[in-house]
């Protein structure tokens, strides 16, 4: 009897087992249409951190389903801290998402070596890339070794724009059609401001625990001063060399310690990210916040009555010598290498800048973005917050070059290159915060060891074949104009 | 005599098929820890000798220059020391409050006893994410703390607790001493029920109050288990993440930064480029054996305590 329970119960978990080995093979093979059994079912996963277009974003994902019933869209819309730690940890699981932007911050060709994406071409439709315009499929940004790996998702403009609330200007005295213009205007208004609000609004809010906002304002504002720095490389592109202990640098830094030394910023900036001091700002918290294009469709969906003012970036007391760095677009969404259905995955990416769905146009008339699409942004835009926003970036920016573009080996000094820590952007966070006081040396500090670190890289990109000298990462740009 | 033997080879044999036994039913056990924990360990030794990102095929050996970029860089020192503060704040809260909890809960004639040991104890079984998103509520500048503060006119401006250098590492060391408090309490009034009532009887005819019966009957006896404790704290406290990572992310600008954020910012994200998980093994061997090396110490001043314990109770 003993031994024909043991039997039976061998027998079961042999069968439990077997259920569990032959689950997953069940559920991606289940053929959707049962009648003619040649239509799979495929779930496609796709993630980003897009949060201002994820409205249109899931609209569109339930129109492409409509349209493809064998599709099934899995999408999962993260922080930007968040889909960087998710996504490396999938990627290295070997469970990466089907389409994934590539996390901000990295290289393109860094991840492609590493074997992330797989080419677009052959996937995609022929004419595909034909639908954009110019400049987007360029080598060394979206294009690695004559092979697309990426599409870029908008029409790349500086996103340290200053958007302000026209409604505090006025209740602090000041004219809201005069936005600031230099550093002490800004200080100055925020301090104004602060004080009219006693305790209700301040002056100024940011996603304070974002290093990556302010690495942004400290590149953009202090590329107004000359410093030359982009996020296009590590070292200044006007000299080759960290630019960080320069004084456009230092005043930079000396315009934001002094606002939180004045108590200008929002008591929760510091603790909060970005789309938490957007939407603080929207509900009339703060009068201004340094942001991006895709914050002005989420205002008008969740703060119709917010009176929207928009500015370019301000510049030293001493002038503008230099302008924001800026590219025609960056590197965004691939197929990931490890997709099981990397065609269907390329269709939905083509989907997504298709005229066909409402994706892009539904973005550019809900002031979501610039369209990188043919016409869609003369058709579409309507929103006169987005052409206003157009006027302050580019009023500011000027194309820069781009050392990968320039010079396909210099993506190999990339490869060898590391990131330096405290960067920038937490030394900002840090003086915001009160942590730091010793700018200049912080500086210093960063500057130093960012150039013993290219030094380095550069040294070993170049035993391993690379060929490249400094002179690759300086060019004879007149930072006022577009290169 | 030959029945003697007989006896004893009986045993014997049973013996060796009880150690048979046993080894076979450690096998899952052992084998489980061999893959989850000794394998995980010895191979980080690997990865430290690696410039590696963890995730693609191409790894180079760099020898220990992972261990020397550590040893060199001042971040990783802070967050070592931020990690010591951490303990040191942490670790008094749980034993003296802890304590002190447990006596007065253990008091039989305390009405509703029960559902304060609850109370106290259910944060300990709160997830520590959660508690850290809710802090960040509770402390932020529209939170009901600053709310508080400004209408008892303590403050004029409300406090940034997370958000101000100044005052983030004291914010995370209170908020992770309340929530793990619950369990110190628990080992302290297991420890305070081990003590057979007959002594305090004894000590209460001999006309001992209640002061003197916690110093010289209590305190020597719950001391040893105190020491286990304190270990079990020392350690714990050290390897702090998941609280520091919800409330602080380390910040602002490292001031709460402890090894663990610090080697996971290293493995798994990075502001600029791919991440390094041979430097992050680098920093998490330099760190494992400091913890090796305090607990070491605690447990010999745990042993020494117990020897003396005893030695006072004869």
């Amino acid at each position: 009897m003993k031994k024909l329970i043991s039997i039976l119960l061998v027998t079961l978990m042999i069968f439990t087992l077997a259920g569990c080995g032959s689950k997953d093979s069940d559920n991606n093979d289940k053929p959707a249409n049962k009648e003619d059994g040649t239509t799979k079912k495929i779930t496609l996963k796709v993630m980003d951190w897009s949060d201002s277009s994820k409205t249109q974003k899931e609209a569109f994902f339930e129109e492409y389903m409509k349209n493809n019933p064998n599709i099934n869209i899995e999408y999962t819309c993260l922080t930007m801290d968040q889909y960087k730690n998710t996504v490396l940890s999938a990627i290295n699981s070997g469970d990466a998402p089907d389409l994934f932007p590539l996390p901000s911050g990295m290289d393109l060709g860094t991840v492609v070596k590493e074997g992330w994406f797989t080419p677009l071409d052959g996937l995609v439709s022929d004419g595909f890339k034909d639908i954009f315009i110019d400049g987007v499929f360029k080598e060394g940004v979206n294009v690695i070794d004559g092979k697309a790996y990426s599409v870029p998702e908008v029409l790349q403009l500086p996103n340290s724009i200053i958007f302000y609330n026209k409604d505090l200007f006025e209740k602090a005295g000041l004219d809201p059609e005069q936005p600031p213009k230099t550093y002490s205007e800004l200080r100055d208004y925020a301090k104004k401001i602060t004080e009219a609000g006693n305790g209700d609004f301040y002056g100024i809010i940011e996603g304070g625990q974002q290093v990556n906002r302010w690495k942004t304002a400290a590149h953009d504002f202090s590329a107004l001063g000359g410093s030359g720095m982009s996020e296009f490389s590590p070292v200044s592109l006007l000299t080759g060399e960290s630019s960080y202990a320069d004084k456009a640098m230092v005043e930079t830094f000396e315009l934001f310690k002094g606002m939180a030394e004045d108590g200008s910023y929002h008591p929760s900036t510091m603790s909060i990210r970005a789309p938490e001091a957007r939407a603080l700002f929207g509900a009339g918290e703060a009068a201004f916040i340094i942001q991006g294009v895709w914050c002005i469709g989420v205002w008008n969906t969740n703060n119709p009555d917010l009176d929207l003012g928009i500015a370019s970036q301000v510049a030293s007391d001493n002038g503008r010598t230099g302008s924001v760095a800026m590219a025609t677009a960056n590197a965004w969404m691939g197929v990931s290498a490890s997709s099981e259905h990397p065609e269907e995955a390329a269709k939905l990416l083509e989907a997504l800048y298709s005229t066909d769905y409402n994706y892009q146009k539904d973005c550019v008339s809900d002031g979501v973005f610039f369209s990188l699409v043919k016409g869609v942004n003369d058709e579409y835009l309507t929103n006169p917050l987005l052409k206003e926003f157009y006027d302050a970036a580019t009023a500011t920016a000027s194309i820069a070059p781009n050392p990968k573009t320039e010079n396909q080996a210099t993506s190999q000094l990339f490869l060898e290159y590391n990131d330096v820590s405290p960067a920038v952007g937490d030394l900002l966070q840090g003086t915001v915060a009160g942590a730091i006081n010793d700018i200049e040396g912080s500086l210093k500090g960063l500057s130093d060891k960012i150039n013993q670190e290219f030094d380095r890289a550069l040294k070993a990109a170049n035993e391993k074949g690379a060929n490249i000298s400094k002179d690759d990462f300086k060019f004879d740009w007149d930072p006022m104009t577009n290169y | 005599m030959q029945q003697v033997n007989s006896k004893k080879n009986i045993f014997a044999k049973k013996n060796k098929s009880n150690i048979r036994w046993c080894w076979i039913f450690m096998i899952p056990t052992l084998l489980l820890y061999l893959v989850f924990t000794a394998w995980p360990i010895f191979s980080s030794f690997y990865y430290a000798t690696l410039k590696w990102s963890g995730l693609s095929v191409t790894k180079e050996f760099v020898g220990l220059s992972n261990f020397i970029e550590v040893a060199k860089d001042p971040y990783f020192w802070s967050a070592f020391w931020n990690s010591f503060k951490f303990m040191f704040g942490v670790v008094p809260i749980h034993l003296i409050i802890g304590l002190l909890l447990a006596v007065v809960l253990n008091n039989k004639l305390l009405k509703l006893a029960k559902v304060y040991r609850t109370l106290f104890f259910l944060p300990v079984v709160t997830t520590a994410s959660i508690v850290g998103i809710i802090m960040i509520f509770i402390l932020g500048a529209d939170g009901p703390v600053n709310t508080i503060l400004l209408s008892l006119g303590i403050t004029d401006n409300p406090i940034n607790w997370l958000g101000d250098p100044k005052y983030a590492m004291i914010s995370v060391i209170l908020i992770s001493g309340w929530k793990n408090l619950g369990i110190n309490m628990i080992y302290w009034l297991a420890a305070l029920q081990s003590i057979p009532s007959e002594l305090y009887e004894a000590a209460k005819v001999d006309g001992c109050n209640s002061r003197q019966m916690f110093r010289y009957i209590t305190f020597p006896l719950i001391i040893p288990i105190g020491a286990v404790i304190a270990l079990l704290n020392i350690v714990g406290s050290l390897k702090v993440f998941d609280i520091v990572k919800t409330m602080t992310n380390g910040g602002p600008f490292f001031s709460t930064d402890v090894v663990a954020t610090y080697i996971y910012r290293y493995a798994f994200s990075s502001e600029m480029g791919l991440p390094r998980i041979g430097y992050a093994s680098a920093a998490g061997i330099f760190f494992g054996i400091t913890i090796i090396i305090v607990g070491f110490t605690a447990n010999h001043f745990k042993k020494k305590i117990k020897a003396k314990s005893i030695v006072s109770q004869n």
